[in-house]
């Protein structure tokens, strides 16, 4: 064992080039990968440590409506010996006397809130331990943000639904808040009994209720939260402990580290095809030794031996160089992701986590070189001897030996995306279109071939296209290489111009201004006058009940509990499972609507039709797993009702008109308690801002989103998720351009000599350089063309499965980011390789 | 006096020292001529193919090339002028791996911008007796196939001086006989100057005149 460790050492020690460029290509298509797990264990870790404060308690306790009686009976029941703190929560108009407003998140709290964390406000701390600040009858505490859009101080009066509070303190950090940034309503704390004046606390209020309790004994938490949970008939209501830590980590981040997580194993695919190359030409190197050894008696398991753990020590190296590099890297990206999760301290690398990585990059090279490996353990030692002769070549026919490679890649983005739709896709899309990429590419030197036999050209040309073609291999993966670079450039810049279409697409001058919401019933009437007493008509006006599911198809509506493991899809559907639903009916489809499975029913009930028919989301249908036909109860304030799935529609959300996932037929609801929600548009935005304030003033407890502002801070989030993916697509192109400097460089030699030759031959500096640059524009040119068509076919397919968006070619950005990315992957082999002919013939010849 | 070679030096650094490799070396030789150029291992055997054939540059001294110095002229003149001028025979053969035989050859002429490729690379194929593996690439070809590859390309564009480094050296002895046999027959077809450079005496002999590099000079 000690002699085959020494005999791989040695092996290694003796190639020192190739094997710097192996690690080298290996510790960069590590970096990103490990970058991203070393940022999410640090996320973890913080989150974990702030848990409590973040949540504020050991247990708390929601629900997104005010608590019945019943359900308060329970808790007081299980909880009544702990301390305890209530806090509503609400979005709510905040005005000035001047008449501005803003829609701000109101939090009420009690005078023992907070039991864990706390705030730093302008005059000092407040925490548990920590009260000598007090929040006083009708004042209020505004977050910074807050006061600098409505311009006010210390002292100024705001008005919140129908009561007039004075600023006394500006809230400067709020442990509370899990994350920093993209925050579309500021805070505002009153105090709880205050806020029951408002007058914003009533039937249908966009509300939440929140009990903390502080019980300190984690395992008690856990017990009583299972208890609580069992005895909650509504799984709307939410029990949760600090330790569920994914809860509380910004959904912004987990879906950014999904992204990032996908982009980054691109640059692992691409060193996978360079370590197929490199670990080739450094067998082939010592085929002859390996043929003596085996001569000698030395088995095949001995020879894989050599090379597996030649392996180990490449992609350790490799993890451990790409480990120290992150420990620059992830400080300098942590200011940036502030936006996207709150990190403060000390940045604490996890060892394990280091080890886990480490031992996951070993086992996808060893995967990747596996047939490699195989081959050479099991080649006949006649052939062995004759080194010079025999070609140890990959073929494509044995494309299966991959298998294990390809399994190992689709679990990985599987993990990466924690979605097993979105891995399987993403794997499927880069599997595919590598394989894409070697037919195409195979398809281009048939035609070379063809060209050569019928045309004849300048004899610098002639070479170029006979290196080309004879070199297969090298030519297949350096284009591989090089269109999956450019494949990822037009993928994301496409995916970056479908989804920027689908968020301003569609009519604008259909899209409403104002969103208004927490109307209630009666009114609905004095709305529609305050609203056209400036000219403008109250549109797509929705009632809206809250309901709960009971039942589907006879069977309780049950939570569903997060596990271990937990996929995109599995969260999504425990989130729409374990929420309360809202309803609505209508007369007619909107035009942001449609059918897309089952029939269309009569929009009105009818007297004779004794059955309920109701219209799901289609995406909400999926998460569910419903399906047409079934049947559905509902309770509504106590009553229940049945409904049967008539069909499915799509609903285009970015219209950003009032829009459910369940729809009943009018005539069905009509008597339930409601609210109501509606739009308003015009083209005059004073005009707006004038009938904002009238309405605020008039009807204080409605709220109005300005759907300009939304979608402001919705194209905030995606370019701010978009620039982190374009600095990990960077990182790619970086790795496909070093890969590609690696295939080229490796086969420096073998040029240098066919350089030497035609120099003796007479062949001048000038033809040697036209010979370079058109083998190297050949390659450029093919893979811009492959990389293009795989781009457009990859990023049509991700925008129409996962975003349900349409394609609309970037014509602004994706020519100049190829034409970049070309000179850069011509200029790089092109530098190396005119200094290999302009070298002195003697120096070529003794190369 | 096609080639003539005066008062040559050259030398080489190795590590801290200077080796002096040829010291004051001097050759005439009149066209048709062949010479056979013998010396131990390290002697400048190799060193004065270089400088015969330009691929290196002389310390001091004068290469007249019919009457014109050679030794002054720029590395790309020196391409241009080797390429019409001097074929080189390797003991390595330095054919290029990815061109079969046929093309191998034609480089040359296509480099030299000359007519008739295919028919004159079709005709030397058939004088060195390797017109059925015209398509066939190195690889593919025995030791001694390969040199005679080598060879058709080193004449193939009527060079006026042709240089054999070894040419019988990677070869077996039947091999190599046939080989050489086939080399002298070339060159009294094609009517070409000869330098050869090699250890075998016997094969020596076969050249009309045989010269000895000893302690840096050439002794007839």
């Amino acid at each position: 064992m000690i002699n085959l460790i020494r005999l791989s050492h040695r092996d290694l020690f003796s190639q020192k080039k190739q094997v710097l460029f192996l690690i080298l290509n290996l510790t960069l298509g590590f970096l990103g990968l490990f970058f991203l797990e070393n940022l999410k264990e640090v996320v973890q870790k913080q989150s974990h440590l702030k848990s409590k404060e973040i949540l504020g308690a050991d247990l708390a306790v929601s629900a997104r409506r005010l608590f019945n009686q019943q359900e308060l009976q329970i808790i007081k029941k299980e909880l009544d010996s702990f301390e305890t703190s209530d806090v509503l929560e609400l979005y709510s108009m905040v005005a000035t006397e001047e008449g501005e407003s803003r829609l701000t998140e109101v939090k009420a709290i009690d005078d023992r809130y907070p039991l864990y964390g706390g705030l730093k406000l302008s005059d000092g701390l407040y925490t548990n331990q920590e009260k000598k600040l007090i929040l006083n009858p009708f004042e209020v505490w505004i977050s910074e943000d807050l006061k600098f859009s409505l311009n006010k101080k210390r002292g100024d009066i705001l008005k919140i639904g129908e009561k007039e509070f004075k600023v006394s303190q500006i809230i400067l950090d709020d442990s509370s808040s899990s994350w920093r940034g993209f925050s579309l309503a500021p805070r505002v704390y009153v105090r709880i009994q205050d806020l029951k004046q408002t007058g914003l606390v009533r039937y249908g209020s966009t509300l939440a209720q929140v009990k903390l309790f502080r019980i300190e004994e984690q395992k008690q938490s856990l017990s009583l939260k299972t208890e609580l949970q069992k005895k909650m008939l509504d799984p709307a209501i939410k029990v949760r402990v600090p330790s569920e830590t994914s809860e509380q980590v910004s959904r912004v981040f987990r879906y950014l580290s999904y992204f990032l997580g996908l982009t980054s194993l691109v640059a692992l695919l691409l060193v996978a095809l360079s370590l197929i190359f490199l670990f080739k030409n450094l067998i082939q190197k010592r085929l002859n030794e390996m043929a003596t050894l085996k001569s000698m008696g030395m088995g095949h398991q001995s020879i894989a031996f050599i090379y597996c753990y030649q392996v180990f020590l490449l992609s350790v190296v490799a993890a451990g160089l790409a480990e120290a590099f992150n420990f620059f890297l992830l400080p300098l990206f942590m200011g940036a992701l502030g936006e996207f999760v709150k990190i403060e301290g000390d940045i604490i690398f996890d060892f394990s986590s280091m080890i886990k990585m480490t031992i996951l990059g070993f086992l996808f090279c060893l995967s990747v070189c596996w047939p490699l490996i195989r081959k050479v353990s099991y080649m006949r030692v006649n052939s062995l001897f004759q080194e010079s002769r025999f070609d140890f070549t990959i073929s494509i026919q044995r494309w299966f030996d991959f298998i294990p490679s390809f399994i190992c890649f689709i679990l990985l983005s599987i993990w990466q995306s924690q979605s097993i739709k979105l891995g399987l896709i993403f794997s499927a899309t880069f599997i595919g279109a590598i394989a894409f990429s070697f037919l195409l590419g195979l398809l281009f030197l048939s035609f070379l071939a063809k060209i050569v036999k019928k045309c004849s050209f300048p004899y610098e040309v002639s070479i170029a296209l006979k290196m080309m073609l004879r070199k297969k291999m090298t030519t297949l993966l350096s284009v591989a290489v090089l269109s999956l670079s450019s494949l990822l450039i037009v993928l994301i810049l496409q995916v970056k111009e479908g989804l920027n279409q689908q968020l301003s697409g569609g009519d604008e001058s259909e899209r409403p201004h104002f969103f208004i919401f927490d109307i209630q019933e009666e009114q609905v009437e004095e709305l529609q006058k305050l609203v056209s007493s400036k000219g403008i008509s109250l549109e797509n006006l929705s009632p809206m009940i809250r309901a709960r599911i009971l039942q589907v198809n006879g069977e309780t509506f049950q939570r569903v509990e997060n596990s271990d493991f937990e996929t995109q899809e599995d969260e999504a559907q425990r989130r729409m499972t374990n929420r309360g639903v809202n309803l609505t009916y209508r007369r007619e489809l909107d035009s942001s609507e449609e059918i897309v499975e089952g029939e269309s029913f009569a929009l009105t009930k009818t007297q004779e039709s004794d059955t309920n028919f109701v219209s799901i989301e289609q995406r909400y249908a999926q998460r569910l797993n419903l399906h047409i036909g079934d049947e559905l109860v509902f309770d509504i304030q106590g009553v229940e009702i049945k409904a049967v799935i008539k069909n499915f529609r799509k609903v285009r959300w970015t219209s950003f008109k009032p829009n459910f996932f369940i729809q009943f037929q009018d005539g069905v609801l009509n008597e339930a308690p409601k609210t109501f929600i509606a739009t308003i548009r015009h083209s005059d935005k004073n005009l707006l801002r004038q009938t904002q304030r009238l309405v605020v003033r008039n009807l204080p407890n409605l709220s109005l989103i300005d759907v300009s502002v939304l979608i402001k801070k919705i194209r905030e989030i995606f370019h701010k998720i978009l620039e982190a993916v374009m600095l990990m697509t960077y990182l790619c192109l970086f790795v496909g351009l070093i890969v590609f400097f690696s295939l080229m460089s490796s086969q420096s030699r073998e040029k240098a000599y066919d350089i030497g030759i035609l120099k003796t031959l007479g062949s001048s500096n000038q033809s040697l350089n036209r010979w370079v640059f058109c083998e190297i524009s050949i390659l450029c040119f093919s893979f811009v063309v492959i990389g293009v068509l795989l781009g457009a076919g990859t990023s049509h397919i991700f925008l129409k499965v996962l975003f349900d968006a349409d394609f609309v070619f970037n014509l602004r950005e994706i020519p100049l980011y190829l034409l970049c990315y070309m000179l850069l992957s011509f200029m790089i082999p092109y530098i190396v390789m005119r200094q290999l002919t302009s070298l002195k013939t003697k120096n070529l010849v003794s190369y | 006096m096609i080639i003539e070679l005066k008062n040559v030096y050259k030398s080489y650094a190795q590590a801290s020292k200077k080796l002096q490799i040829l010291k004051g070396l001097e050759l005439e030789l009149q066209k048709s001529e062949t010479v056979a150029i013998l010396g131990r291992s390290g002697s400048g055997k190799s060193t004065l193919l270089s400088l015969l054939s330009g691929l290196d540059s002389i310390d001091s001294g004068e290469i007249l090339f019919e009457g014109k110095d050679i030794s002054s002229l720029t590395e790309k003149e020196m391409t241009r002028f080797r390429g019409q001028n001097i074929g080189i025979i390797f003991q390595q053969y330095n054919l290029m791996s990815t061109l079969t035989a046929f093309e191998n050859i034609a480089l040359s002429l296509e480099i030299k911008k000359e007519e008739d490729i295919s028919e004159r690379t079709l005709a030397i194929l058939e004088q060195v007796g390797l017109k059925d593996r015209a398509n066939h690439y190195p690889h593919e070809l025995s030791g001694g196939e390969c040199q005679r590859v080598a060879m058709a390309r080193a004449i193939v564009g009527n060079p006026k001086l042709l240089l054999a480094d070894e040419p019988s050296g990677n070869l077996d002895s039947e091999t190599g006989k046939k080989t050489m046999d086939l080399l002298f027959k070339l060159c009294e077809e094609n009517d070409l100057t000869l330098i050869l450079v090699t250890h075998d005496e016997i094969l020596a002999q076969r050249c009309q005149k045989v010269m000895r590099l000893e302690d840096g000079v050439l002794l007839s």
